[in-house]
């Protein structure tokens, strides 16, 4: 491998698996998703100026490669419970955590995500997001009361 | 600020979007206010539950980097630009064509064809012989 992108995935490699694992809560999906983003990025890593463009790049592919899966999935789902109305997907356990972030929408999860496991700030967060800081910060407070009313919910249970 | 104020920016703390003095206002709030600084403790109890629940990265995508990448580069010799790879082709081209021309012929296709040349050379020469020496030639004035 190239040592360039040998350097990058030792970097990032753990945080954009982990952000997919977020999105999708499907390790299998997440492994797909992370290497396919370092594979195109190897195929366009000489256009990069600097390393907080790949970092972006890297960060941007992982949420919207996650969005697309989720899309497809969920049409596929559709399909499945058309035909199989009794199919249910069980969570396996080390996922419980992302199966309560899951219940937040996309774009509140995908904040949440880049600004914890990515350690990004907001305005970063805008830039991979393509999107305004403002929209990041009231993303950010939405998403944390949300996932604050979730866990005291599960807690109660 | 008041507490509702303060509550909703606590999560906010460190992200670059608060000043220093917002922040500082903050942290000096929570240090008087027993229930804004449970409701940071909170938060803060969110945020270590993300770091807590990373993996790492399963071997085997790793593997699959290194293999889909390795083949794209056993394509490619980085050493050799196109440009100077393009020229050299073409003018080794260029002396192969010119050593064919000044060559004899080698295969029986170009054996048959110098055999037809000759004889028709030869034929020529014959008939250039059997034209008769006092036949003058008659150039016509227009």
């Amino acid at each position: 491998m190239d040592s360039r992108l040998d350097k990058i995935y030792k970097q990032h490699g753990k945080y954009v698996y982990n952000v997919a694992l977020g999105m999708l809560k499907n390790r299998d999906d997440a492994q797909d998703v992370t290497q396919n983003v370092f594979i195109k990025l190897f195929n366009s890593l000489d256009s990069f100026r600097g390393d907080s463009d790949i970092k972006t790049y890297l960060y941007r592919m992982a949420i919207n490669s996650s969005i697309d899966y989720i899309r497809r999935q969920s049409t596929h789902r559709d399909k499945l419970e058309k035909m199989e109305p009794e199919t249910s997907v069980s969570m396996v356990d080390s996922l419980s955590f992302y199966s309560l972030i899951d219940k937040l929408d996309d774009d509140h999860k995908a904040v949440l995500l880049l600004s914890e496991i990515g350690g990004f700030k907001y305005d970063e967060i805008a830039d991979i997001l393509q999107t305004k800081t403002g929209t990041v910060k009231s993303r950010a407070s939405r998403a944390i009361v949300k996932l604050r009313e979730i866990l005291s919910k599960e807690a109660i249970k | 600020m008041k507490c509702n104020a303060i509550k909703e920016n606590l999560y906010h703390i460190g992200k670059g979007t608060l000043s220093p003095f917002e922040e500082t206002e903050i942290l000096i709030h929570l240090k008087h206010c027993p229930s804004c600084a449970a409701e940071y403790d909170e938060v803060n109890r969110i945020k270590a539950v993300f770091r807590n629940t990373l993996e790492p990265v399963p071997g085997s995508v790793l593997q699959n980097i290194k293999s889909a990448t390795g083949k794209k580069q056993g394509f490619s010799i980085p050493f050799l630009k196109p440009l100077p790879v393009a020229a050299f082709a073409l003018s080794l081209l260029l002396i192969l064509s010119l050593l064919k021309i000044t060559s004899a012929p080698n295969n029986k296709e170009d054996e048959l064809a110098a055999f037809i040349y000759d004889s028709y050379a030869q034929s020529a020469e014959t008939y250039d012989n059997e034209i008769p020496s006092n036949i003058e030639y008659v150039t016509y004035a227009y």
